[in-house]
């Protein structure tokens, strides 16, 4: 006798899960807290003008994003702790990852909802504080620093917690990508011109492209529109990476074939991100041209 | 002496040991880059890792055991305290770093820095212990994260300085980790009279 298992088909389970996961995930005091802490530091710091064009656009992404991680990176784990049951559900494991990564919509709301805050908020001394760049470099660079961190956080916190099983992995992942951002970004202020220190500041899921001296505005190397293609790639790859686990063979195949593809992308925007963009610093004063460095 | 082998071979190390390493590389790029302005956030962070370090010594996934066992708490946590050597250690191995260069930093100050840091870390997990087997999660997230972001968030930074620096505008690190350290040891004693049994 042959006996067929027939996996029954279930209507709208994807969006069921996506809503429970998306419920779970908002309840999180730790995801609460990145938004109470967002909200209070785009109020504090859009009272005045702020000199340091790029202090406000930190807070979002350290919170949203770094939070956000850590908080989905639980929820995923937390996931793990009850495979028992789940794994007799009628749910395959790639559709729970699915909702997960669908939740991550949340935090990228909140994420774009600080943009427009920041947009429409901040007040600075002139357009020259935001250093040399075009319009739309302007908007990727704000995009870059304020909405993606808050999509790409969670979703490399559910890569890591389908993967991982410690609850420490999170946070101290946090705090290596706060060190080498710090890094990056500190060594870029004394060797601007250097493309060793370009190449690791650009090979960051966050970055800073100006930086105040205090009578002006230092403009580094780099291209922020590929910038904003390399975080797109790296978020991407968080989603493959976490489809990867527990899944079937065939659909094994075609996730790495993604894998390759998508990382060959990230590859060539990165490349894109270091030799695009000024050749060499400039500093932007008041009512000035921008002079290189 | 046997006893205390045995309650820390409960301890989580691979926590402890793996946020040790990492604290002890992103202080060593701290020390390598002193002389630039991002070498004291770096040591800075390293601190606050070794205190997410410090917070996980308490853990114990079989508490719902233990907790009911002769052995007190107050011995449980003075057997678990011996496990804060890896943290103390990888503290001391920055000191002995960033005291070999010439620096505006003077070493007490971080050394009680670090003092602060890992006894902040283990009075929160204290704390978490009378209501949980496995504080270290929690604990360390809510000692680490403030610790790191403080210095970062300009409201709080201007008032507080949470690492020694030559800035005098705001409450210096020393007052600051002074006050951390011996609250935390006020909590940390309180902590280990507290019966866990009947949670």
């Amino acid at each position: 006798m042959i006996v067929t298992a027939i996996r029954p088909r279930m209507p709208g389970t994807l969006p069921t899960l996506t809503w429970h996961e998306t419920r779970r995930y908002v309840r999180s005091p730790v995801l609460l807290l990145a938004l109470a802490l967002t909200a209070y530091a785009i109020y504090d710091l859009s009272r005045g003008v702020v000199a340091d064009v790029d202090e406000l656009p930190t807070y979002p992404a350290s919170f949203l994003g770094g939070f956000g991680m850590v908080a989905a990176c639980w929820l995923t784990q937390s996931m793990q702790r009850s495979a028992e049951a789940l794994n007799v559900a009628p749910t395959p494991a790639r559709v729970r990852t699915s909702a997960l990564c669908l939740m991550a919509a949340v935090p990228f709301a909140c994420g774009v909802l600080s943009l427009l805050a920041v947009v429409m908020f901040r007040r600075v001394d002139g357009d020259w504080t935001e250093g040399a760049f075009t319009t739309t470099d302007r908007f990727a660079v704000l995009l870059s620093q304020v909405a993606i961190p808050a999509l790409g956080g969670p979703l490399l916190g559910i890569a890591v917690g389908r993967w991982v099983r410690a609850g420490w992995i999170a946070p101290a992942l946090f705090l290596i990508i706060v060190g080498w951002v710090m890094l990056a970004n500190g060594l870029a202020d004394t060797y601007r011109n250097s493309l060793p220190v370009l190449l690791m500041r650009m090979f960051a899921p966050f970055t800073f492209f100006t930086t105040w001296t205090g009578g002006g505005v230092q403009t580094w190397r780099g291209s922020p529109v590929a910038f904003l293609g390399w975080q797109l790639c790296l978020c991407a790859l968080a989603v493959t990476v976490a489809l990867l686990r527990d899944t079937d063979r065939s659909r094994r195949r075609r996730l790495l074939g993604c894998l390759f593809v998508v990382g060959a992308l990230a590859v060539v925007t990165w490349a894109l991100a270091v030799t695009g963009g000024l050749h060499h610093a400039v500093i932007t004063y008041p009512g000035g041209l921008p002079q290189p460095i | 002496m046997g006893s205390i082998a045995i309650m820390l071979r409960g301890v989580y190390w691979s926590a402890v040991a793996g946020l040790t390493v990492i604290a002890c590389a992103m202080g060593a790029g701290g020390i390598a880059l002193a002389h630039y302005f991002v070498g004291p956030p770096l040591l800075a962070t390293a601190f606050a890792l070794l205190a997410a370090a410090s917070a996980f010594t308490l853990d114990e996934s079989a508490s719902t055991v233990v907790d009911v066992t002769p052995t007190g708490p107050a011995a449980q946590t003075a057997a678990r305290a011996g496990a804060l050597t890896a943290p103390v250690c990888g503290g001391l191995g920055l000191l002995v770093g960033m005291a070999l260069r010439p620096t505006t930093v003077p070493t007490w100050a971080m050394a009680l820095a670090l003092i602060g840091n890992v006894l902040l870390g283990f009075a929160v997990a204290g704390v978490g212990r009378l209501q949980t087997g496995e504080p270290g999660l929690w604990a360390s997230a809510a000692t680490a994260f403030p610790l790191v972001l403080a210095p970062l968030y300009e409201p709080v930074s201007r008032r507080i300085h949470t690492f020694p620096s030559t800035r005098s505008e705001a409450i210096s690190s020393n007052t600051w980790w002074a006050i951390a350290a011996t609250i935390s040891l006020l909590i940390i004693a309180t902590a280990a009279r507290s019966d866990r049994a009947f949670r």
